[in-house]
């Protein structure tokens, strides 16, 4: 499809093209009416508020349809606010303040050779990277869903920092080596491990109870290179302020029994998960249904 | 941009907060009140005049109470709340296009000027209407004008500023 009507589909190039005016352009003094009016209008945004109120009907048990309408008005304003946090840091170099939680786990993923940070969407996962870029010595490697549609794709590369190398999740097979070099080479690859990309091979897995799919990548990863997997969460505690929680590494066995090493890595990885997610239900940028 | 490592009480920097007046609260507390504790592993502070959440949501409220107040003398509260919000959508929008530089992308101080006086404009004309609304824009000019005051003072006191900003090395 190529109508020119599609750059103002929810996520059409326009979005980002006004945020990005947006970003420029709102006095700081006035940003929070400005947040709070287009959170109210992405509610409109049917698909994106249905898949969050259902998981939200996982995430808290017994949650009833109204509350959680409110509730999913306040992961679109943290999702707003996230994004144009991330834009503020992209065009006018608006640094937030941020918090280190469990920091002996970040000392010793950097100290560690290479390594998989696994996240989530959450918070900024891009602040975050460019927070661990420009602190960190050692090469990271985003590893992330393409855009959907192909001028916000060419509109978001265009806009994106040099100092960090992103990989598009387009097919798991084109990137393996190239990850299994850059992890070899002592360097870091970021992924986010609560979504499935069609066309990525997958594990199952149960969150909140309910059966899902998550990406295979980083668990293969880790068995074959013997890497460990750093959970790491970047979640927004408020108005320019974030925090990045880091958990204890997850390894994955080396053995002949794939599966049985992959589903306990999976149940480690979805325990971290669920207790961070229970914690910040509101930075859960999950628009989808997790359950499959 | 200058950032401070492990420093809780730079959260109360007056150069941390945009408005003079709240630089200055920002400095008294500084001043007055025990230092904030450490509650997490590590602190990363940006020194940013835009950083303060709760100088940026008064603000916020502020205009669009003073904005509501003001349309609510020609019309009903409910749609005189919903006409402020969108003039000042507006209002960014027609101000983000105007004062677009033709080199600089990045306007958001002019933007910020241009709406400001804007909204000092208009509270000056209904400070000399007879409608109730004449003591929003009262309160609204006796504050710029008190901000401008607080601008004084800092201008005073700006090397006891330096000097207790001075406590968390960069």
């Amino acid at each position: 499809m190529t109508g020119w009507w599609r750059r103002f589909l929810v996520r059409g190039v326009f979005w980002r093209q006004f945020l990005r005016f947006g970003a420029v352009s709102v006095p700081a003094w006035i940003e929070p009416m400005v947040m709070a009016v287009w959170s109210l209008l992405f509610l409109l945004w049917g698909p994106g508020r249905r898949g969050v109120m259902r998981n939200l009907k996982a995430i808290i048990p017994g949650s009833n349809g109204v509350t959680n309408f409110f509730r999913c008005y306040r992961v679109f304003w943290n999702y707003a606010w996230t994004m144009t946090d991330n834009l503020h840091f992209k065009e006018l170099g608006a640094v937030p303040d941020w918090e280190f939680v469990g920091w002996q786990h970040f000392e010793a993923m950097q100290a560690s050779g290479g390594a998989i940070l696994l996240t989530a969407h959450m918070g900024s996962y891009d602040l975050g990277a460019h927070l661990f870029a420009e602190t960190s010595g050692k090469r990271i490697v985003m590893i992330r869903a393409p855009e959907v549609d192909p001028q916000t794709h060419a509109f978001e590369e265009a806009h994106r920092v040099n100092a960090l190398k992103i990989e598009f999740n387009v097919k798991a097979t084109d990137l393996a080596l190239d990850l299994l070099h850059a992890i070899r080479e002592g360097g870091i690859i970021a992924i986010q491990g609560d979504r499935v990309t069609p066309g990525i091979s997958d594990l199952p897995a149960t969150l909140f109870g309910k059966p899902t799919r998550l990406p295979a990548g980083p668990f293969a990863l880790a068995m074959s290179t013997g890497a460990p997997i750093h959970p790491v969460f970047v979640v927004r505690k408020g108005r320019r302020l974030y925090r990045l929680v880091s958990r204890a590494p997850i390894r994955v066995a080396a053995t002949r029994n794939r599966d049985e090493a992959f589903a306990a890595a999976v149940a480690e990885w979805t325990f971290e998960l669920e207790d961070v997610i229970r914690s910040w239900w509101y930075q859960w940028f999950m628009f989808e249904d997790f359950a499959s | 941009m200058k950032m401070v490592r492990d420093c809780p009480q730079a959260k109360w920097f007056p150069s941390r907060h945009r408005f003079a007046l709240f630089r200055l609260l920002a400095l008294i507390r500084l001043r007055l009140s025990e230092p904030p504790k450490m509650d997490v592993d590590h602190l990363l502070l940006a020194i940013d005049p835009d950083q303060s959440a709760a100088e940026h949501y008064i603000i916020t409220l502020w205009i669009i109470i003073t904005l509501t107040c003001y349309f609510a003398s020609m019309v009903a509260w409910p749609i005189a709340f919903l006409i402020a919000a969108t003039v000042i959508q507006a209002g960014i929008v027609v101000g983000g296009l105007v004062v677009r530089g033709a080199t600089s992308e990045i306007h958001s101080k002019r933007n910020s000027f241009f709406l400001m006086t804007a909204i000092v404009a208009t509270s000056v004309y209904f400070a000399m209407q007879t409608s109730p609304a004449r003591y929003a824009a009262w309160f609204f000019l006796a504050m710029v004008s008190l901000n401008a005051l607080a601008w004084l003072i800092l201008r005073i006191l700006r090397n006891t500023v330096r000097e207790l900003e001075a406590q968390c090395a960069s």
